[in-house]
């Protein structure tokens, strides 16, 4: 590409060797902030010239990945502008992008953009002196910040210098074997009884897998295999990724659930992926999982396990009950360790942060196991196979790598439920649980949402609320 | 292939000082696509606009830029042009090298990077551009009041005289709503009915006009120009084409009802006429009253318990069988008009209202006044009809009350209630009346004078201060209240209070969720911008007048309701409607239907479809955007995490390839 | 048998002066827990312990991502410049029996019909020191497929783990010339010394319980193609590329051109059969539209169409990393057993 430059590159008339300037993309919409910049002109104010703008009709057509497109063009900055809450054209755009502007700042920031590099702004119509304002604070903030080095690395990877913090003991030991093999044999009976009464035509449960002790997932069609089904610390994948593809048949499904995947089965009603009333919620009281290195994962610290309200049925070593039941089994819980390492995390200095993040995405094989393995993935067409236009690059390089991550990340916004199964599957060990939590984090702090709750509610970047915080809007 | 033609402008002076336009046509020259690039010094004059068309027609241009001023000032004219020309309008961008270059960067070696960038990045818009042409609506050209109040009644009229069929649903009995109730008019003092029947007679005559009264919205489908109700005609049990008016089936009736028109001040019998000058003059049967709704025998024959309104009605009106019907109309606009009704003034407990008849709201008051109410007129306690010596007025009950009543400030009451105290006055010469205020709110025309006439010529004494508790007490009513400009307690005892209730919003019938209309916090339906569009909702095709819409007194009103007909006679006035291409459009091979898009809309211009094979089973449901009702905002688009839906003139790849062009490419980029 | 003995220090010293000496080279470190090849500059930080890397060191020899030339439109005209091969002389150093026959499968696609240049001059340019097995894994069933713990197919010079050390042989000239400095003070290694080293791959041989896959299987399983087993195994596929990714032996890339209209590059990256996009064609029709459909087909690959194209020669290498990184644990062994088994049995869907 630098061999033959580009069109922008083209179109610039040379200029000599001369102080660097920064280039900053600015969005704005149509019926404020492109016209209070029209009055900044109209008015003369001079201001400068770093800005390069990009009119739409409102700050609700802003896509975040047009945002982290600019940063991969190579802008130094890039300055988000629409109407003030309340005065929107089109009633509300601003207010639902207002909520993907804070997920998204949230992760770019996350993820080592330097926050000196991301300004948003509510210029008004009428506010030429506001505008030419904005833009001198966003330029000095980005002369300040220097010129951006690119979206990823250039080279080879370094090699991370960041260590997490130590992950502290589990708070339980082991489940009892005796224990698991009890859930088994209830599961066993129930799914033999479900598919016998013709209540369900498919009961998708665990089974042992080829390796020692593996557990996969399993379809049970018919009630004399129902013996397969089985019960261990290593259930550890969320079956309600095969939910989707039953939503256009009459067949109804038992699925069996953990707590953590009874959330992901929560986003597909509020998506409307699945139906309610054909689907069989097998909720298992769960003592938590063991990770890819045989110790309790870390989503099972703060978790205890208890079958989730909207589940049918509960199994506990003691048998199967119909509806939502507790346990009765006192599981020891502990503060989630990934709330220690994501504020570790975002603690460290941009760079270092940023460093981080690049090693790990440079690893990166974009094998999409993430996506495969997600509830909430289930679109027919990813993104990441779209070419017009082609928002992920295709190529497995440190940044093609980033912007899928980034990508996915942005499109669970609000909707992960934490089931870590992008991490556990990765082949590169990448950190997406941690890239995903933060995200999770700012949602639930931001907007009092907790994923995978109430399958009534809108999701959250669906909605907005008139007082949503908007401290980082100038 | 693209071929692009570039247009760079001086403006003058304008541009041409600070950008070196020459330079930004030259480098526009040099982006592959373009096959023109030209500058000028006024391109938007005659001459420059000729240029451009020549350029076009004789080049085969596929796109344009016009780099000079905001699109917000010349879009529509260079569109214009290139259309002339033969190119789709929307093919032709504006690259705004002016208010947000030449005018703020005095630096030309800063400017004129910047230009050629903004250019160049316009240019890669063009490029993706495709042609548009303006949605066509069909419009039904008929419209639909709901309502029969004298909002309805105006818009109706309005929109019947302009030659357009209206029907006109009511759901009680009679049109003229609130208005009919009313005594005298403020400030004028017009006889209420006697201005507004003229108006009622009129619509009910009107040829145009299609009267639904006891009917009820039941359903409604479609979009703007295309809507479908559904009605529900109430059976009134008597036929509306043959009953005369008589009377004679009320003076056989043996069932006594407390009159609603009358605040239950008053009887009627079973079957009745709301009011003398109810529009229709069919009479009604009240089938909650009537002795034989109950008598149906267990074996399902109807055994009919009285049947003296029909032994004496000549014409043979009366139906005992009559059942409701649901009938269908289609039209193009809809106008809300639902009035509005009083706040139940029992939940202010210090009034006392509801326990004890004297103590009557603003409406019953306006009974107590009319010559054709329950006390012919006078002015008589409602306890032992005896006469009224001493009245206390109270404002604001409810209104400016955000604890227990409404906020907001409900407009009429300080006016209707000097117009009480002056009617009274009128009717009662040496008789008292105070009332208690905390402002006096007289904006309108002739409103101020009116106050001022009430508190110094008929000398109504005016006490600013709320009042803590009325209570009975050995047959009188007495009100405690403070005078707070002199500093006291006061205390009156009065024969009658009048409560000055505060205006909300009529009740029941669902109507804003069937019209697929907001409300806000208190009920009153939703325009689409309190200053720019009072009459508009955000659903297109969907108006809204009267007190419906927020508390106003008759001249708001009827100019409202003029108001939102000339809204519908805008929608009206052609058999087609055109509306903006840039519209939102669902790809169906990948759309999820997971309906984040249509969540985010506010237009409600997104539906989901089933896509049907042709054994008629469902094989997907897909999204579907309405064209006639989206706006063009986008904010589906961003919610549409496959990018199954995208928006005409800002697709995303308009938007991608313009980003890309705006940034120059990072030096040392390199691909591992 | 001629070759060397190295004790460990030995072996760390060998390493020094190749590194010293210029060389480049790429052996599996051990990043937080996770092997992976990387290039080194310190012999320290080389892992031979038991165990593969998570995925085989193919990406020396194809790149995940490789510009194949660039292009600019101007407005006089299309430039296409080539891209030049950005490669050096590389040695990949402790590469598994089975990911070098996983290269010699490459060999075959890339240099068997038509030479692919880019990937030709990366391949001559490296030299593979495989490094046996001193313990198979729970996945690992390269016996199964004609693969050994001590196999020699692909590689260019021979470790075997002898004790605390290893022996050394070159395989072919390049291994010759990489072993040159040995000669000059590493010890000779003795036949009895080869033969425990070789008694000790038979033990590890004997310890991998997956009973053979026979060459007549390939022809079984292409006609299994309609066989309903397919469904029931193809179900639980989700449809990723994990094992494409890790596989020593699978090729496949898709071609995308990265940049604008006016200019960029034209680069190959890692495809996957199992991707539901990878045979779609522009008209939207996808002829393996389940992934079920997909599933089969990359088994087939496998172990039938592979075969009868290439002498009977199973694609797979027996590797199992694909088995133990499935996110749902996919058995590669198991379906083709199962596809054998089924038409003659009753197609159970088993798992």
């Amino acid at each position: 590409m630098p061999e033959h430059g580009d069109a922008a590159a083209v179109a610039q008339p040379a200029v000599g060797a001369r102080e660097w300037q920064p280039v900053i993309a600015a969005v704005l919409c149509h019926w404020c902030t492109y016209a209070g910049a029209d009055m900044a002109g109209t008015t003369r104010r001079v201001y400068p010239a770093t800005v390069r703008p990009l009119r739409v009709p409102c700050t609700g057509r802003i896509d975040p990945l047009l945002i982290v497109k600019a940063f991969e063009s190579g802008a130094d900055g890039v300055l988000v502008s629409g109407c003030h809450p309340g005065d929107c054209h089109y009633v509300q755009g601003n207010m639902v992008a207002r909520r993907r502007f804070t997920a998204l700042r949230a992760l770019m920031e996350f993820v080592g953009l330097d926050p000196r590099r991301l300004h948003f702004a509510w210029v008004s119509a009428s506010e030429g002196v506001k505008w030419s304002q904005v833009v001198a604070e966003a330029t000095a903030a980005v002369r300040e910040a220097g010129p951006f080095q690119g979206w990823g690395t250039l080279g080879e990877p370094r090699r991370p210098a960041v260590r997490l913090p130590e992950v502290p003991a589990p708070p339980r030991g082991a489940p009892r074997i005796e224990d698991q093999q009890a859930v088994a044999a209830h599961l066993q009976r129930l799914a033999a009884t479900l598919l016998d009464e013709g209540q369900v035509s498919v009961v998708i449960g665990y089974a042992a897998g080829s390796l020692d002790g593996q557990m996969v997932p399993t379809f049970v069609e018919r009630s004399e295999d129902a013996s397969k089904l089985a019960w261990s610390d290593r259930c550890v994948n969320n079956l309600a990724v095969y939910l989707p593809a039953f939503r256009r048949q009459e067949a109804k499904v038992a699925l069996v659930v953990k707590k953590c995947d009874a959330r992901a089965v929560v986003g597909l009603l509020q998506e409307a992926q699945v139906s309610r009333k054909r689907v069989v919620l097998i909720g298992v009281s769960c003592p938590g999982v063991a990770d890819n290195k045989g110790t309790l994962a870390l989503k099972c610290y703060a978790c205890d396990g208890e079958v989730p309200s909207l589940c049918d049925w509960t199994v506990t070593p003691a048998g199967a009950q119909q509806g939502a039941h507790p346990s009765g089994a006192a599981r020891a819980v502990t503060d989630d360790p990934r709330d220690a390492q994501v504020t570790y995390l975002a603690s460290l200095p941009p760079e270092d942060r940023r460093a981080y993040w690049q090693a790990q995405f440079a690893e990166c094989l974009r094998c999409y196991g993430c996506r495969a393995v997600c509830p909430m993935c289930y679109c027919a067409v990813c993104v990441a196979e779209q070419n017009r236009p082609q928002w992920v690059p295709t190529t497995i390089d440190a940044k093609g790598n980033l912007t899928w991550n980034v990508t996915r990340a942005i499109h669970l916004a609000g909707r992960c439920g934490g089931c870590d199964e992008c991490a556990r599957v990765c082949p590169a060990d990448v950190r997406l649980d941690l890239l995903n939590h933060r995200v999770a984090m700012e949602v639930e702090q931001r907007f009092g949402y907790r994923t995978g709750e109430d399958p009534s509610v809108a999701p959250p970047l669906d909605t907005f609320r008139p007082d949503d915080p908007q401290e980082f809007i100038r | 292939m693209a071929k692009i033609g570039v247009f760079v402008c001086h403006c003058g002076e304008n541009i041409a000082r600070t950008v070196k336009v020459k330079e930004v046509a030259d480098s526009a020259r040099r982006i592959p696509g373009v096959v023109f690039s030209t500058d000028y010094a006024y391109c938007c004059s005659a001459p420059g606009q000729k240029i451009i068309m020549d350029a076009i027609r004789e080049r085969g241009l596929t796109g344009i830029v016009v780099a000079s001023c905001s699109p917000h000032l010349h879009e529509p004219t260079f569109r214009r042009a290139a259309a002339q020309a033969g190119l789709n309008p929307f093919q032709c961008e504006m690259a705004n090298i002016r208010e947000q270059c030449s005018w703020v960067h005095p630096d030309p070696s800063e400017g004129t990077p910047k230009a050629c960038q903004i250019v160049a990045s316009m240019v890669e818009k063009v490029k993706q551009s495709r042609a548009l042409h303006p949605v066509e609506v069909p419009v039904t050209r008929r419209a639909m009041v709901i309502g029969g109040g004298v909002a309805g009644v105006r818009a109706a009229l309005d929109i019947a005289n302009a030659g357009h069929p209206v029907v006109l649903v009511e759901r009680e009995t009679s049109i003229g709503g609130n208005m009919a109730r009313l005594s005298e008019t403020f400030p004028t003092l017009d006889c209420s009915q006697c201005i507004l029947t003229p108006l009622m007679v009129e619509a009910s005559r009107h040829p145009n006009i299609e009267l639904l009264t006891y009917s009820e919205v039941e359903e409604v489908s479609g979009y703007v120009g295309n809507f479908k109700v559904r009605i529900r005609r109430k059976p009134r049990y008597v036929r509306a084409d043959v009953c005369t008016a008589c009377g004679e089936c009320v003076k056989a009736c043996p069932v006594d009802v407390p009159n609603e028109f009358d605040r239950g001040m008053a009887w009627r019998k079973a079957i009745y006429i709301p009011f003398p000058q109810a529009v229709p003059t069919t009479y009604t049967l009240d089938a909650s009253r009537c002795l034989n709704a109950k008598s149906q025998n267990p074996s399902g024959y109807r055994v009919l318990a009285c049947e003296r309104c029909s032994d004496v009605c000549l014409p043979r009106a009366i139906d005992y069988d009559q059942q409701p019907e649901i009938v269908e109309r289609e039209v193009g606009a809809i106008v809300a008009a639902t009035g509005f009704q009083l706040w139940p003034a029992e939940q202010g407990r210090e009034y006392g209202y509801g326990t004890h008849p004297d103590i009557v709201d603003g409406l019953e008051f306006e009974r107590l006044l009319s010559a054709s109410g329950p006390t012919g007129g006078e002015v008589r306690r409602p306890s032992d009809g005896k006469p009224v010596r001493s009245v206390v007025m109270i404002q604001c009950v409810g209104s400016r009350d955000p604890r227990f009543g409404v906020p907001y400030c409900s407009r009429v009451c300080c006016m209707y209630t000097a117009k009480h105290a002056l009617l009274y006055k009128h009717k009662v010469p040496d008789g008292r009346v105070h009332v208690f205020y905390m402002d006096i709110r007289a904006g309108g025309k002739g409103y101020e004078e009116f106050i001022s006439r009430v508190m110094e010529e008929e000398r109504v004494v005016y006490v600013r201060g709320r009042v803590s508790e009325v209570i009975h007490r050995d047959g009188e009513l007495i009100v405690y209240g403070a005078d707070t400009l002199v500093g006291r307690a006061v205390q009156v005892k009065a024969d009658l209070v009048v409560l000055a209730s505060a205006m909300v919003p009529s009740q029941g019938g669902d109507l804003a969720r069937k019209l697929r209309i907001a409300v806000d916090p208190h009920g009153f339906l939703q325009e689409a911008h309190p200053k720019l569009r009072p009459v508009e909702t955000l659903t297109a095709g969907v108006f809204v007048a009267g007190a419906a819409q927020s508390p106003k007194d008759i001249p708001d009103t009827v100019a409202q309701a003029s108001a939102a007909a000339s809204k519908v006679l805008e929608l009206l006035s052609h058999p087609t409607m055109q509306r903006e291409p840039t519209v939102a459009q669902v790809n169906e091979a990948v759309c999820n239907a997971c309906f984040d898009c249509q969540r985010v809309c506010p237009y409600l211009a997104i539906e989901g479809a089933e896509i049907k094979d042709r054994e008629g089973k469902v094989r997907k449901v897909v999204a579907r955007v309405n064209p006639a009702m989206c706006e063009g905002c986008g904010a589906c688009i961003v919610a549409c995490r496959p990018q199954a839906i995208d928006l005409s003139g800002y697709t995303n790849e308009q938007l991608f390839a313009q980003m890309d062009a705006l940034v120059p490419a990072p030096a040392g980029a390199v691909v591992e | 048998m001629t070759g060397w003995r190295l004790s460990g220090a030995e072996l760390t010293r060998w390493l020094e002066d190749l590194l010293r000496g210029g060389t480049r080279v790429i052996a599996p470190v051990d990043e937080d827990g996770r092997r992976v090849f990387k290039a080194v500059d310190d012999p320290a930080r080389v892992c031979l312990a038991s165990g593969k890397t998570r995925w085989s060191p193919k990406e020396f020899v194809f790149p995940k991502t490789e510009a194949l030339f660039s292009y600019a439109v101007q407005a006089d005209g299309v430039t296409l410049r080539a891209a030049s091969v950005d490669a050096a002389e590389q040695v990949l150093f402790g590469v598994r029996p089975c990911d070098a026959a996983g290269l010699a499968r490459l060999d075959a696609t890339f240099l068997g019909g038509e030479i692919d240049p880019l990937y030709a001059r990366r391949r001559d340019l490296t030299t593979v020191v495989s490094l046996g097995c001193a313990e198979a894994e729970p996945e690992c069933f390269c016996t199964a497929v004609g693969g050994s713990p001590g196999g020699e197919e692909g590689s260019d010079l021979q470790l075997l783990p002898a004790g605390e050390g290893w022996l050394v042989r070159p395989l072919t000239p390049k291994g010759e010339r990489l072993a040159a400095s040995l000669s000059t003070w590493a010890a000779k290694a003795s036949d009895e010394e080869w033969e425990q080293a070789r008694a000790s791959v038979r033990r590890v041989e004997e310890s991998i319980r997956h009973s053979a896959v026979a060459r007549e299987w390939a022809s079984i399983l292409e006609a299994s193609f309609d066989s309903p087993v397919w469904e029931a195994l193809g179900r639980r596929c989700l449809g990723c590329s994990i094992c494409t990714y890790v596989c020593p032996s699978c090729s496949c890339f898709d071609v995308n051109d990265n940049g604008t209209a006016s200019c960029g590059e034209r680069c190959r990256s890692w495809d996957s059969c199992t991707f539901a996009l990878f045979t779609r064609q522009a008209s939207g029709h996808n002829p393996r539209p389940t992934q079920a459909s997909r599933y089969r087909q990359r088994v087939l690959h496998k172990f039938a169409y592979y075969p009868q194209r290439y002498e009977g020669r199973f694609m797979c290498v027996g590797c199992g990393r694909c088995v133990a990184m499935c996110p749902v644990g996919m058995d590669i062994q198991e379906a083709v057993r199962m596809a054998v088994e089924a038409p003659r049995g009753s197609g159970d869907a088993g798992r």
